[in-house]
Order: C-alpha cells, then sequence, then structure tokens
C-alpha cells in the first residue's frame, strides 16, 4: 500500500481527493493537513511515499513548505495540487523540487497514476507540463554568453570593452553612475568575468569590439 | 625799397650775395681797364670794391634777419587768432563780460541758445537771461566762489528770447591781467535740455520699474554671477523671510536648499544668455523650506554677467501636490488589497468548491459506467465539462485580478507568466531577461512589486496597442541599490510629444506609481529604433534609507 498524505486548505477536496486515492485500492492516506505549518509538521510526525500539496494555502503557503520538506528530506516525493494552470507554475516548482505537478481540474483523472509513478520513484509530467519543459530546454540552447544579455546589457558591454569609464556611460546613455555600475556588475556576474581587463578580452575574442583599446599605464 | 629789401631778403641767399660782390669786383676792374679809372688806382679800386661788396652783404643780411623776425612773430598772432576765433564760434554758447559784467562779446551760439543777437545783449548784463528759477542766494554763492576758485561750474536755468525757460551747464571764469586785476569774464554754457529729458524719462522709468518690482506678488530679484544678491524686491526679502537690509548680504546658497553650492555656481554659470524654468526649495530665514517655482534669465550687461530672477511661491501646491499623490496611492493601495481580497475569496471560496463537485461528478461518472445508464453518463461527462470552463473562467478572473503567482513565485515569475500570456495573445515575440534565475529573496517589498507588475502590464499594454512592433524585451535587474526594468520594443517609437501630453492615462499613470516609489521613468528608444521604457526604484538600503530621512 502507498501511504499518501494530504494537505489542502479546503476539506472538500480532500475529501474528494481521499476518495479517490482510496478507491483505487492500492494507496491509503495517511495524514491530512489543512494549512502549510499543519503540514509541515504531519509530513515531519508521518512516514509516507507521497505528498499530495496544494500550493495556495493560509500562512505558510505550498511552495515554502515544498522547499522546506524538500530541504529536509529530497527523496520524498511531492505531487503539487494546484487550481492554476502548468504554464505558470509547473516548471518552477519541479525546479523547487517536486516531483509531479497537477492542475486541479486533472487531478480527478490523473492523480492515481501519478501517485504510482511517484512512489515507484519517477518524476510524474504530463504533456503539458513535458511541453513547456522542451520549450525551455530550446530556449537555452548553447548560446554564448553575450547572447543572453539584453540590449542595454550588450551596449554597455560594449562601451566598457571601448575603455569607457562608468561616468562616460553614464552620461552618454543618461543613466545614473550608480545605475552603470549595477549593470556592469550584472555584465560581469552574466559572463562568468570577473573585472574589465577580462571583459574586453572577452569582447576582442568574440569580434565584438575591433581591437583591445590602449589601456592607460 | 621796402618790397626791394623783402625781395632781397626772400631771395638773397649767401652763395648769390658772393656771386653780386665778385660782380662789382668784375665791374670795377672793366671800368678801370677802358680807362675810366686810372690804372694806378686799381689796387685802391679793387680794395674799395670788395669793401663795398663786403658792406652791402652784412647791411642785406642785417635787414633780412630783422625782417625775418618780425615776420614770425605777426604769423604767430594771426594763427592764434584764427584758433581763437574758430574756438569762439563753437557748438557753446559764449559770453564775455568786462569787469563790470557788461557784456562786450557772444558768439553765434549765444545767439542761436538764447534767441539774442549779439546787438541787443551788447552794452547789457547776463540779468537779461534771469529765468527767476535761482534765489538771489544762489547767485551770491556762485560769484563767491568764482572769485574764490577762478571758476563756477553748474546747472542753472535761464530765460530765452522768447520768454521759454531752460537749463543750462554754465561755467564762468574770470580774465586777469598780469597784476592780478580782473578785466573779463567769459562765460560758457550749453543747453541741456535734451540731457534733462533724458534723465527724467529714466527716472520716471526707473519709477515704473520700481513701482512694478514693487507691486508684484511674485519675488524679483538680481544675482552676478557668483550668486550674490545685488536687488531684490519686497515680495522676495519677504518670501524669505529677510528685511531688506539682510538680504543685501545674502547669495543663493544661503537660501536655495535643493542643491548644493558647487551646483548652484555651474548653474548660474550655466544660464548666462538663456533662460530657465524650473522649480527648486528654499530655507526661510527661520529655516522652514518652502518650494518655488522660478523664472530666471542671465545676461551679459557691459561684460558682466547677471541674472534676473522671478520666484513664486507654489508652496500650497506643492503641499496639494503631495497630499493628492499620497491620497492617489492610497487608494491604489486600497484597490489593490480589495482586488487581492476578492480574488482570494474568489479562490477559497468558489475555487474549492468547483474542484470537489469535479471530483464528485468524476467518482458518479465511475459508478455510472456500463450501458445501462450511457445516458445519464452523457449528462454526467457534460456537467464535468462545464464544470472544467467554470474553473477556468473562475482562474482568470483571478489572475486578472490579482496574480497569485506575484505572491507566490515573486516578480520575475510574474513577469515571465506575463509575456508568455502577452506572446500568446498578441503573437509578439516577448523576451524577458532577468537575473533572478533562482526564486530568490527579493529585496522589493509588496507595493514595489504589485506597482512594478502593473506598470509592466501598462507597458505590454501599450505596446500591443501602439508599437506595432514584432518583439518585446523585458529586462528585470536587481541591483544592490536598486532595481531596474525596462521594456523595449522594436515597434515604430512613440513622438516623445505623446509621453509629454499627458492624454494617456496609461503613460501618467506609469510616471505616478514610479514617482509615488520615489523612482525615476525615463522613455527613450533604444539604439536599433522602438520605443523604451525604464524604470528605476531605489532599494531600501542604508544609505538610501538616510537619504529619505
Amino acid at each position: 500500500m502507498i501511504r499518501v498524505l494530504i494537505a489542502d486548505d479546503h476539506a472538500i477536496v480532500r475529501r474528494g481527493l481521499k476518495q479517490i486515492v482510496e478507491e483505487s485500492g492500492e494507496m491509503h492516506v495517511v495524514a491530512e493537513a489543512d494549512c502549510g505549518a499543519d503540514a509541515l509538521r504531519k509530513i515531519r510526525a508521518t512516514p509516507c511515499d507521497v505528498v499530495l500539496l496544494d500550493i495556495s494555502m493560509p500562512g505558510m503557503n505550498g511552495i515554502d513548505v515544498l522547499k522546506q520538506v524538500h530541504a529536509e528530506n529530497p527523496r520524498l516525493p511531492i505531487l503539487i495540487i494546484s487550481i492554476y494552470p502548468e504554464d505558470q507554475y509547473a516548471v518552477r516548482l519541479i525546479k523547487a523540487g517536486a516531483a509531479g505537478y497537477l492542475t486541479k481540474e486533472s487531478a480527478t483523472q490523473e492523480v492515481v497514476k501519478a501517485i504510482q509513478r511517484l512512489a515507484s520513484g519517477r518524476r510524474y509530467i504530463n504533456p503539458m507540463v513535458a511541453e513547456i519543459l522542451a520549450n525551455e530546454v530550446g530556449q537555452a540552447n548553447e548560446k554564448l554568453p553575450h547572447q543572453t544579455l539584453s540590449d542595454r546589457e550588450y551596449q554597455i558591454l560594449i562601451l566598457l570593452a571601448s575603455a569607457k569609464t562608468v561616468s562616460e556611460i553614464a552620461e552618454s546613455l543618461a543613466l545614473s553612475v550608480k545605475t552603470v555600475s549595477t549593470y556592469r556588475t550584472r555584465i560581469l556576474e552574466k559572463m562568468q568575468l570577473r573585472n574589465n581587463a577580462e571583459l574586453m578580452r572577452y569582447a576582442v575574442d568574440y569580434h565584438l569590439v575591433q581591437q583591445l583599446p590602449d589601456l592607460p599605464g | 625799397m621796402k618790397i626791394a629789401i623783402r625781395a632781397v631778403h626772400q631771395r638773397l641767399t649767401p652763395r648769390q650775395a658772393w656771386s653780386l660782390s665778385a660782380l662789382l669786383v668784375m665791374l670795377f676792374m672793366v671800368l678801370s681797364l677802358k680807362g675810366v679809372i686810372s690804372p694806378n688806382y686799381l689796387p685802391a679800386v679793387l680794395v674799395a670794391s670788395i669793401f663795398v661788396a663786403t658792406l652791402i652783404i652784412a647791411l642785406l643780411k642785417i635787414l633780412s634777419q630783422t625782417l625775418h623776425e618780425s615776420n614770425a612773430e605777426q604769423q604767430r598772432i594771426e594763427t592764434e587768432l584764427r584758433i581763437a576765433n574758430i574756438a569762439f564760434e563753437s557748438q557753446n554758447g559764449i559770453m564775455v563780460t568786462d569787469a563790470n559784467k557788461i557784456i562786450i562779446r557772444v558768439n553765434q551760439a549765444f545767439t542761436h541758445i538764447t534767441g539774442y543777437s549779439s546787438a541787443e545783449v551788447i552794452g547789457k548784463t547776463p540779468a537779461i537771461l534771469n529765468s527767476g528759477r535761482q534765489p538771489k542766494e544762489f547767485y551770491e554763492r556762485m560769484w563767491a566762489i568764482l572769485l574764490k576758485n577762478k571758476l563756477w561750474q553748474g546747472e542753472i536755468w535761464n530765460k530765452r528770447k522768447n520768454g521759454e525757460i531752460y537749463p543750462e551747464w554754465l561755467s564762468i571764469s574770470p580774465v586777469t591781467s598780469s597784476d592780478g586785476k580782473v578785466t573779463h569774464y567769459v562765460g560758457t554754457f550749453s543747453d541741456i535740455t535734451g540731457r534733462k529729458q533724458m534723465e527724467q524719462e529714466s527716472t520716471r522709468l526707473l519709477d515704473r520699474i520700481q513701482m512694478s518690482m514693487d507691486t508684484s506678488l511674485d519675488g524679483i530679484h538680481v544675482m552676478d554671477i557668483e550668486g550674490n544678491l545685488l536687488e531684490a524686491n519686497d515680495a522676495f526679502c519677504n518670501m524669505l523671510g529677510y528685511t531688506r537690509e539682510e538680504s543685501t548680504h545674502l547669495n543663493v546658497a544661503d537660501w536655495d536648499a535643493q542643491w548644493t553650492p558647487e551646483e548652484l555656481r555651474l548653474a548660474l554659470k550655466e544660464i548666462v544668455g538663456k533662460s530657465r524654468v524650473f522649480e527648486t526649495a528654499m530655507r526661510r530665514k527661520d529655516g522652514t523650506l518652502i518650494y518655488a517655482e522660478i523664472s530666471a534669465t542671465g545676461r551679459n550687461i557691459d561684460g558682466k554677467d547677471y541674472v534676473y530672477a522671478f520666484s513664486r511661491d507654489i508652496t500650497e501646491r506643492k503641499t496639494a501636490e503631495r497630499q493628492l499623490r499620497e491620497l492617489t496611492a492610497h487608494i491604489q493601495s486600497v484597490r489593490e488589497d480589495e482586488k487581492t481580497r476578492i480574488a482570494r475569496e474568489i479562490h477559497d471560496g468558489l475555487g474549492g468548491k468547483l474542484t470537489a463537485l469535479k471530483m464528485e461528478v468524476y467518482q458518479l461518472a465511475g459508478k455510472l459506467a456500463g450501458d445501462r445508464h450511457a445516458p445519464l453518463l452523457k449528462h454526467v461527462e457534460s456537467m464535468a465539462q462545464l464544470i472544467d470552463s467554470s474553473v477556468n473562467v473562475t482562474r482568470q478572473v483571478i489572475s486578472d485580478l490579482h496574480p497569485a503567482i506575484l505572491d507566490d513565485l515573486g516578480l520575475v515569475a510574474a513577469l515571465e507568466w506575463e509575456g508568455e500570456q502577452f506572446q500568446k495573445r498578441t503573437g509578439i515575440a516577448c523576451d524577458i531577461i532577468s537575473s533572478e534565475e533562482h526564486d530568490g529573496e527579493s529585496k522589493l517589498d509588496k507595493t514595489q512589486t504589485i506597482n512594478l507588475f502593473r506598470i509592466f502590464q501598462e507597458a505590454l499594454t501599450n505596446v500591443s496597442r501602439h508599437a506595432r512592433s514584432s518583439r518585446v524585451e523585458v529586462e528585470f535587474l536587481q541591483g544592490q541599490e536598486e532595481v531596474i526594468l525596462s521594456v523595449s520594443d522594436n515597434g515604430r517609437g512613440m513622438p516623445k510629444e505623446y509621453v509629454i501630453r499627458h492624454t494617456s492615462y496609461g503613460m501618467r499613470g506609469m510616471r505616478e506609481r514610479v514617482a509615488q516609489l520615489g523612482g525615476q521613468i525615463k522613455f527613450d528608444s533604444p539604439p536599433n529604433g522602438g520605443f523604451r521604457i525604464t524604470v528605476i526604484l531605489p532599494l531600501p538600503t542604508e544609505r538610501n534609507m538616510e537619504a529619505a530621512i
């Protein structure tokens, strides 16, 4: 028997889920929680194989519970059940440690199948979520660091690579020095470079600027 | 004879004199050779002729010298007289009296100014010109000074022949003989009616300007290029709470509360030759702050730079503006709270029940499985579909009211989701570029978050309505001290007037939201064209907190 824990603030939903789960004959509900804090407490106290977790609960919400539980017990599979469509939450929550994501409308039909998969140590990715994930992978394919920059970040990268000072750049772009510094930090971070010298080297290597400008001194 | 001597004097040079004596010697020699003079006397005649020639030359020389000298003297006197005559007939009126103040000579300018011909005044005293405007004591003082200083100068009102009274500038000096006795008086004068009129006009003009300054409700002040106050009207002094005397020592840095002395110095320099209207904060003498709208013009007058400024106290307007802004912010936050509350209520009340209903129906469908209940099952399936679409509608309503994702997953997730929705709805590609890969700790508070999200929604709405673009790039950057959100499209751009015109509530709303949060909003064109909105909000760092206080 698969031991299931249900956390949802609506008693009526819990009852419905419990019925569906138990009617399958191969799983039973070991505990129910009606809020985030309660869920965390019961998950710690009750040994179980799969957790059904609603993300919008009063007080501590499901996402915080998910992160907390995942941090404490990464092997415990958590199936998120949400009223929100997959495109809003699914990928983010899977990244945050959820093993599966179901909308409440599809839960009725898919929850038993999903629990079975999770209990066997796999993830449950329905076609909807799979498509979103696939899109994301497609987007991130092997871009060069500078290609991930925004237009303005790129503009500032070029100016920095041309040995312009932060204040000069600030003046030419009508931004404050502080803002340009913020951009600079972010560009270096994004491109995993440590300083302007490395940035200039990068710009020359990738032919973003013509040649290394003469550095003073 | 005189003519001959003059001719000699004028023509005879030493060389010619010697030639003459040589001629005389030769004449005597010829006479003796012809027998007119006995050869026995020849040596004596020769000596005599040389002697005579020498005598003639000496005589001629003396004569010539004397003539030369007397002639130079005469020329000098003539020249001096010519100069004196020219000087006498100058633009200034001149009258010469004898020691008894009887007029003996006047020039043409005198006639021109007074209307009297010289015949009419010679033999009379200058009293003929008396206008009666100066008292007796004036003339007594005048003579006393004249005798003591050998000069009197001053303005005096005289009367022309036609009775017209006019002002003149008069100088009188006595002429004395070698023994110091006064022989004549010379009076020189010019008609200063024109100058007087100009003076009066400029005095009247100055009076009018002064009156305008005094009656003006706006403060008026003039500064030099260092910001030192040169002149200020009562309104300006009152505005700052200084007395007129105190105000004379003020510098703009004493009362301006918005800029540093260095910034003021640069601003003053920059304004020369230009006019600017701006708002600033001013510190009154008692330390209280007021706000003023200033219209300033910098001018270079005779090589020196001056700044003329009109200031209007707009403290009340500013206060009203601030109150209005606070009120707007309050209403907005109440509205957001209300929306959030309604969204939650719908979610909790309706969402949960619909989900439960769906489960019930699902179970019912399971129980109805089998041929016997096929018609019923159809109904149940149709019910399930209705419930699904109801859930969809509910979800849409909730998201429109307040996107839960904003609270649950933070701003970046909400931006990304909203961007995806936008892309689906409009077909315009929407790239979100953000630093926040992890749904990490945001430094933004609830108000900042929701406002940035609303600005973002508004910006996207603008893009879909006006830009005709195919791509939107959204950049969200969270730094140490500020966050930057920019939305740029590759559309046709937006004319600047569009933003400034304030007809767009959307734009105004964005400005207003940003102003409430103490941030800045900029509208510009990215390098490759299109339109870009950039919002920069300060983050609550220690430094920013201090600045806010």
